[in-house]
């Protein structure tokens, strides 16, 4: 959405901050069990090359190859430099998983703006364990990351998450806003802005001009009514095969704006659907989700 | 992310290589910063900060030794880098310095210079790390990532630099300030003996004059290797008694106007834009002593001779000396 504002670019996934240089990154993307590169060469291909066709993914993945002994900062800030004077947004969840890599966003960017998105615990919750269904209803293995979302184990193996005594997506989601504060605790107070992720849903005209105050950027209406048509973005769509991905693939398959996807009045009290001893959301998360503005 | 917060004008053309700039050599104490300043004020040339660049061959490394050096190591190119591509010192512009040195981690240290003298075409560059001079390696790097720089060794009496080098300590001492591990008592008990001290015990006791040699020595050996044209030495002395003709000379060498405009606007080195101390994120990147009194004569020169000379010099202090054109006060 704010990447459709005339000032801003939303970029896809870049997981840039998961290594120092490029080369540790392409060495991570072999890691890891998701489709880590896609993203980064999808917005290296529009943004150099103009397009995403099976040709320019692999022009982009030539040019990111080149540039292997490159810090991660560096490759973003070209990419920043050849979007001038567009304000761009980087959004990688793989970002919030580890203070280092927090850490090195506000060294490498020292005047960059956080936005802190929150969502409701209990809709967060349901939404990792439905993931999950999906995965389990396939008959197939679900992605570290899922299962890590809904357990939060160091090294959960596969298949475990499934077990309810380990299911308990509540821990992530404690632990990584609460990383994610902590990190944000040292940002100055001008560079940081907290958003419920349903407010935007349900008062995009309200939430969006507020966001664009912080930025420092105008939000007449032509512009919020450009940013409520997300499906607009260049990424907003399946890549070519060899890069589908960059993006969560359920805005991918739908990438419009759907404000009835925010469940509203989602109360802190109460069981939890993945809890099958009828136990609610923990004093912490409760106490958490109220900072937040999620009142009972 | 902004743009502004990455750089707030578009880099200039660099695809010419950089032909012109000038490195001064000199042992730390050699006046080297005001020389430096002096230059620096003339319209053609632009004297830097202390940036310690070719103490490492990446910036990666660099920041390294930053990290554990005992003094602001990275001062001076942060204030450099504020100034000339975020064009102001300010806490704000340092902070944005230091993001672009980190997201260049994987440049060599040199990159970071060219950029920076691309940036201040058509003037040169005038540069004095006194860092520099402590390793041959250094200034080879130096010397092979700008293969048509210029060179000009500054040396100071020996006797001069000795007593100078104490002052600093005791004053140092007298502000109460930590100096196990400070630069200058490194500098005062060089680890490298003399030849003459050899199978002695006199390696272990406080001596400038090791320091003197040994520095001096890697110049001079340095500059064995650097064609004539490309090197000069001026002594200190001669630069402060008689700046006008020492500068006349120095303009002569590097082909720049040595017009009495010229000379003027180079008598105020205290109009340096790193003149001073630097916002609290960047203090340094001079001698601190010299940025509180920041004038051509702002502090005292201490002549040969005038003080007591803590020991007798070795003979092969005197004959580098007498190489540099010292004569007096030697023995």
């Amino acid at each position: 959405m704010l990447g459709q504002h005339p000032d801003m670019y939303a970029l896809p996934e870049t997981n840039l901050f998961t290594a120092e240089d490029l080369a540790g990154w392409w060495q991570r993307s072999i890691h890891v069990q998701f489709r880590m590169t896609d993203g980064l060469r999808r917005a290296v291909a529009q943004i150099f090359f103009g397009s995403q066709t099976e040709e320019t993914i692999r022009c982009a993945a030539g040019w990111l190859w080149q540039r292997s002994s490159c810090s991660t900062a560096y490759i973003l800030e070209l990419l920043i430099d050849r979007l001038i004077p567009r304000m761009v947004i980087e959004k990688s969840p793989s970002t919030v998983h580890s203070e280092d890599w927090l850490r090195r966003t506000m060294e490498m960017f020292p005047h960059a703006k956080f936005l802190h998105l929150v969502r409701h615990p209990r809709g967060y919750g349901d939404s990792v364990i439905k993931q999950l269904s999906k995965w389990d209803g396939k008959r197939r293995e679900a992605p570290s990351w899922l299962i890590n979302l809904a357990s939060y184990q160091k090294n959960p193996a596969p298949g475990r998450a499934l077990d309810s005594s380990t299911m308990d997506p509540q821990k992530s989601w404690y632990r990584l806003n609460m990383m994610i504060g902590k990190f944000l605790m040292s940002v100055p107070k001008k560079q940081k802005l907290r958003i419920r992720g349903e407010d935007i849903l349900t008062e995009p005209d309200k939430v969006l001009p507020k966001i664009c105050a912080w930025a420092g950027i105008g939000a007449d209406k032509k512009a919020v009514d450009a940013m409520k048509h997300p499906e607009r973005s260049p990424y907003a769509f399946v890549g070519p095969p060899s890069a589908p991905m960059g993006n969560d693939h359920l805005f991918l398959a739908d990438p419009y704006l759907r404000p009835a996807r925010a469940v509203p009045h989602l109360s802190l009290e109460g069981p939890l659907v993945w809890n099958p001893d009828g136990k609610g959301f923990a004093v912490e998360t409760k106490e958490l989700a109220r900072q937040f503005g999620y009142i009972d | 992310m902004t743009p502004a917060s990455v750089r707030k004008r578009k880099p200039k053309r660099d695809d010419e290589p950089i032909r012109d700039l000038l490195f001064i050599l000199a042992p730390p104490r050699s006046f080297s910063w005001r020389f430096c300043a002096v230059l620096g004020q003339h319209p053609q040339m632009y004297a830097l900060p202390e940036m310690h660049l070719f103490s490492a061959r990446t910036v990666g490394e660099w920041w390294d030794l930053c990290a554990k050096a005992t003094f602001g190591m990275a001062d001076g190119s942060l204030r450099a880098i504020a100034e000339i591509l975020f064009g102001e010192q300010t806490e704000e512009a340092v902070r944005s310095a230091s993001g672009w040195l980190k997201r260049r981690t994987h440049f060599t240290t040199a990159m970071v210079l060219e950029v920076l003298a691309n940036e201040l075409r058509p003037r040169i560059p005038v540069e004095k790390s006194p860092s520099i001079v402590y390793s041959i390696d250094s200034m080879d790097l130096a010397h092979r990532t700008f293969p048509e720089a210029k060179f000009l060794h500054l040396v100071r009496h020996p006797v001069a630099h000795c007593d100078s080098v104490h002052e600093a300590i005791d004053a140092l001492r007298e502000s109460g300030a930590t100096i196990e591990h400070h630069w200058l008592l490194e500098l005062a008990n060089h680890p490298q003996p003399l030849p003459s001290e050899f199978g002695g015990d006199d390696a272990r006791v406080l001596d400038p004059q090791r320091g003197w040699y040994a520095l001096n020595m890697n110049i001079c050996n340095f500059l064995e290797c650097v064609p004539r044209n490309q090197q000069m030495r001026v002594k200190a002395e001669d630069f402060l008694d008689a700046p006008d003709k020492t500068l006349h000379g120095i303009l002569h060498w590097m082909q720049l106007s040595a017009s009495p405009l010229c000379l003027q606007k180079m008598r105020h080195p205290e109009q340096s834009r790193y003149m001073g101390l630097g916002p609290p994120n960047a203090r340094f990147g001079n001698d601190s002593v010299y940025l509180e009194t920041p004038s051509l004569h702002g502090s005292p020169v201490t002549q040969p001779g005038n003080k007591p000379v803590h020991r007798r010099l070795r003979p092969e202090i005197i004959d580098l000396a007498q190489k540099f054109g010292y004569r007096r006060g030697l023995r």
